[in-house]
Parts: structure tokens; C-alpha cells; sequence
């Protein structure tokens, strides 16, 4: 048998889940926020960005392709005219640096986060 | 070639495409959300075809894998990714193999090869959609490729331990 782990493999399996972790620490780093805003991108051009509080109620509907709805501080793909579905099975997206991402149609949804800025001193 | 050679690897191409498309009563994408999420089991083939053969005949293999498969149930995308990841799976775990005994076994070799692959389907989601937003996948998928690839490189094990017992050698 060709398949007794030898020292090797654990290193690898070892520096697979390393990466993993890093890319998830780098993605994570600069998406927190206390301000939530989605994010419509098609073809890499950005076609909505909305500023998601607790009464935000928006359809956007791209051409009939990707339905994405808005709703409170959360934001999901509705329904998509492609065969995977795999953006739809995403679910709801409710934290910075979520993504769901339709291939077909090229269209990404994602939450980003933004420090809210002082709008105010009292003193 | 000879004759019997390009036989066998006529053979193993028809079992990689039967392979792709019997991984499709597996939809693991509706348990992992993520696009590209699937057993692998064509890497099978892969690693078979890199051990038992050389690595002029493995890329052979995959390349008429990748382009019968897509012909058969996929889109441009699903093509442009397949051969991306392949390619880029089948360049790591042919440099691993060299040191597969010493170094590592068949498991570790089709861990990375895994891992590989899913990269590689990255990088062309990145060059198609133009933008790093799909990256944000990358994570989830390299842990998904450690038991993915533990159980495609077992069953590769399995299957050079039981092809030993027969005269097969070409």
C-alpha cells in the first residue's frame, strides 16, 4: 500500500490549512465595521452600493438575470437564471466580507464594512 | 505509441468523463456552498495515470477528460476552470511524486494535488469575473481538499495494490 502516511503528509495537509487560515485572517483584516453597505458588482463595474440599517427594504433586479433583496442589515441573492444556483444556496449574508458570487452571469453581491465617521462633538 | 498504451489511456480518459459525471449524484455544493465544491473523483484517474504511466500520457488524458466532460454537462466556465485546476493539480502532484516514498505518500500527494486544483479553478474565476472577490471561496475549499484528497488518494492506493496482483504493465 502506497497510502502509509509518512511525515510528509502532515506537513502538507499542515501548509494546505495554514493557507486557509492566512487567506482567511487577510480577507478578514479591514471588512469590519460598524457601518454595513452591500455591494452589487457586474462585470466588475459597481452597480449598487446601499447602506444597509434596520429599515432597509430594496429588490434590485438585474435585467431579470439575479434578483437581490435587501432587507434590515442583511442581503441575499434571491433567485438567478443560471444552472448552479450556487449564489442562491449562499444564503443570507449578514457580515462584512461575506460574498455570494453568481459565475454565469458575473455578477458578485458582498457586504463590506465601513468605521462609521464622528458626525458630531458635543462638548 | 503503442498500441496497447494508447489503449489504456483511451480507457482511463472514458473512465475519468464517467467518473465526472458520476460525482454529479454527489452534489456536495448543496451541503458546501461554494462553486466548485466536488469529490474529485477524476483525479483519480490523474494520479493513476501519473504513477502508472508518465506525465506526457497523464496530461493527455486530462486534457481530453477536461474537453469531453465539458462537451458533455458543462458550460465555457466550467471549462476554463476544469482546466485550469487540472493543469495546475496535475503539475504539483507529478513534482511531488518524486519524492512520494521518501518524503510523503500517495495520500499527501493527492491532498496538495487537491488543493491545487482548487486554486487553480480561483485563479480562472478571478480572470473571468475580473475581479479578487471570488478568492473569498479559496479558504473554504482548501480545507474541504484535505478528506477530499485523503479519500481520492486511498482510492488510488487501493486500486495500484489490487493492479499489482495483475500482469497490467505496459
Amino acid at each position: 500500500m502506497r497510502s502509509r502516511l509518512k511525515w510528509g503528509d502532515f506537513v502538507i495537509i499542515g501548509v494546505v490549512l495554514a493557507l486557509a487560515a492566512a487567506l482567511t485572517a487577510v480577507l478578514a483584516a479591514g471588512t469590519t465595521g460598524d457601518r454595513l453597505y452591500a455591494e452589487v458588482w457586474q462585470d466588475n463595474q459597481l452597480v449598487e452600493r446601499v447602506a444597509l440599517t434596520d429599515g432597509t427594504d430594496r429588490t434590485i433586479d438585474l435585467d431579470g438575470h439575479n434578483v437581490i433583496v435587501l432587507s434590515g442589515k442583511s442581503a441575499r441573492m434571491e433567485s438567478a437564471d443560471c444552472r448552479d444556483q450556487v449564489c442562491v444556496r449562499t444564503g443570507t449574508l449578514t457580515r462584512a466580507g461575506q460574498v455570494a458570487v453568481c459565475l454565469p452571469n458575473r455578477v458578485v453581491l458582498k457586504i463590506v464594512g465601513e468605521t462609521g465617521e464622528i458626525d458630531a462633538i458635543v462638548s | 505509441m503503442k498500441a496497447k498504451k494508447l489503449t489504456l489511456c483511451g480507457m482511463l480518459t472514458a473512465l475519468a468523463v464517467v467518473l465526472s459525471l458520476v460525482e454529479r449524484l454527489f452534489p456536495l455544493d448543496a451541503v458546501v456552498p461554494v462553486p466548485g465544491v466536488k469529490l474529485g473523483l477524476a483525479n483519480v484517474v490523474t494520479l493513476f495515470a501519473l504513477t502508472r504511466l508518465s506525465v506526457r500520457d497523464a496530461l493527455a488524458v486530462l486534457l481530453c477528460r477536461v474537453a469531453l466532460s465539458s462537451l458533455l454537462m458543462g458550460s465555457v466556465t466550467a471549462f476554463l476552470f476544469s482546466l485550469f485546476g487540472g493543469l495546475l493539480s496535475l503539475t504539483v502532484m507529478w513534482l511531488l511524486l518524486h519524492a512520494e516514498g521518501r518524503f510523503c505518500s500517495l495520500l499527501g500527494v493527492s491532498v496538495a494535488g487537491a488543493a491545487a486544483h482548487n486554486i487553480g479553478q480561483i485563479i480562472a474565476a478571478v480572470i473571468w469575473m475580473q475581479t479578487g472577490a471570488v478568492v473569498a471561496y479559496l479558504p473554504v475549499l482548501l480545507v474541504m481538499s484535505v478528506p477530499l484528497g485523503l479519500v481520492t488518494g486511498l482510492t488510488c492506493s487501493v486500486v495500484l495494490a489490487h493492479l499489482q496482483k495483475i500482469d497490467f504493465y505496459v
